[in-house]
């Protein structure tokens, strides 16, 4: 029997999660979205985009093939309404040429990549360091106890709901009685099975670069 | 205009910093409720989670203000999973776009000049503007001149209901009105034990 989409997808999850450490994840997502930004060949973006579509849909984030689709298609689209370069074809009265549509390819597949990397390299695990990090950790905290009452909001009463939420939060939020470890340590956390892994897409998406 | 600043913001022993984690707490919160409410139209979102910034513009001092507005933007794009891509980006440029112009506009006139109502389009249409301006440069191109007119009246409509929304929360709101008393302080010369 199939399982259902949102079992399989918060299991796809929890093995990603258990794989890898959340700080050297995010990491290499900084490293994968400024190695796409200076990617000099369309088709490195494009093998980028395939590969980050793919670990996104590993880590069990829920994606929208079709938001994707029409996301890039606009982006082209609207780049076409500008001509620039040899035409290459006329449908009524829009344009289509060469430069704006391959700008347009180029635009839509980094805006994409990125959204796909982020994706896979991003989690509320994660957790930053200095006060910055502090304030963030304060804010999730706040967010996890007023979670606890998503249940009992509904449109109608709305407003009245949301602020019998904020009265029984807030003065436990302030006092800080409830107040947990932010999780940050500042230093290197244990070897995970995934570390050898994140590794090689690093080197690998820097000798990408090199590839003309 | 009739007024200037006629009203004191309330003081905090620690800034306003709690208070504004908090905020951004109830940010994050009415992001999720935001998604699961249907839109009236595709791609138009009402912004509830600009919401607790609207409030804070009349609540924290400027420092925890726009710690606020980055803990909102950091958070939102951590827990979608958007914080490397350009939409991060757009959403960092418009909010601290939006945040700044409410600030500067809540300093020239105070709430009996300017409601809700009007802080919020000016902060939406700002907002659109900023990420108008960053589409073009890393999007659409010179194309962006199309949309900006349709975005800004986007802007101008969801400022307007969640203007309005605010406004009508601020004034019903027993929480805030909690936030805003002041606190009770213990008459020394009543012979109160230390």
């Amino acid at each position: 029997m199939r399982r259902p989409a949102a079992a399989a997808r918060a299991e796809r999850r929890e093995h990603w999660e258990g794989a890898f450490d959340p700080t050297r994840l995010a990491l290499t997502g900084v490293l994968l979205s400024i190695v796409l930004l200076f990617q000099p060949t369309l088709y490195g973006r494009v093998a980028m985009l395939a590969a980050a579509a793919a670990a996104a849909w590993a880590s069990g984030r829920r994606l929208s093939p079709l938001m994707t689709v029409f996301v890039m298609a606009g982006i082209v689209a609207a780049n076409l309404l500008v001509p620039m370069g040899r035409r290459l074809a006329t449908f009524g009265p829009l344009v289509v040429t060469e430069t704006a549509l391959l700008t347009g390819i180029e635009k839509a597949v980094t805006f994409e990549a990125l959204m796909f990397i982020s994706k896979a390299c991003l989690g509320p695990a994660l957790r930053l360091p200095g006060r910055f990090g502090s304030f963030f950790a304060d804010a999730l905290r706040g967010y996890d106890r007023i979670l606890e009452h998503k249940g009992s909001v509904k449109l109608d009463g709305f407003m009245r709901r949301i602020d019998e939420i904020l009265i029984s939060v807030y003065d436990g939020f302030q006092s800080g009685g409830d107040r947990v470890d932010t999780g940050y340590r500042g230093r290197p956390a244990a070897f995970r099975r995934g570390d050898p892994a994140l590794a090689v897409i690093a080197l690998a998406a820097v000798v990408s670069l090199l590839i003309r | 205009m009739r007024s200037t600043r006629p009203y004191a913001r309330p003081t905090f022993a620690d800034g306003g910093r709690r208070l504004a984690a908090f905020l951004a707490a109830l940010a994050f919160f009415l992001s999720t409720v935001e998604y699961m409410l249907p839109r009236p139209v595709p791609f138009m979102r009402l912004g509830l989670a600009n919401l607790p910034l609207l409030i804070a513009v009349d609540l924290l001092p400027f420092g925890s203000y726009i710690a606020l507005a980055l803990v909102k933007v950091v958070g939102m794009s951590v827990l979608t999973g958007s914080l490397f891509s350009y939409v991060a980006l757009f959403s960092l440029a418009g909010t601290l776009a939006s945040a700044l112009v409410m600030r500067g506009l809540r300093a020239v006139a105070g709430p009996r000049s300017l409601s809700y109502v009007g802080l919020c389009v000016a902060g939406a249409v700002s907002s659109n503007l900023a990420q108008v301006a960053l589409a073009r440069v890393f999007v659409f191109g010179d194309s962006a001149r199309f949309m900006a007119p349709a975005f800004v009246g986007l802007g101008l409509v969801s400022g307007l209901a969640l203007g309005a929304f605010t406004q009508a929360f601020a004034s019903k709101s027993a929480w805030l009105a909690g936030v805003l008393a002041p606190p009770v302080v213990a008459d020394a010369s009543a012979g109160g034990q230390a």
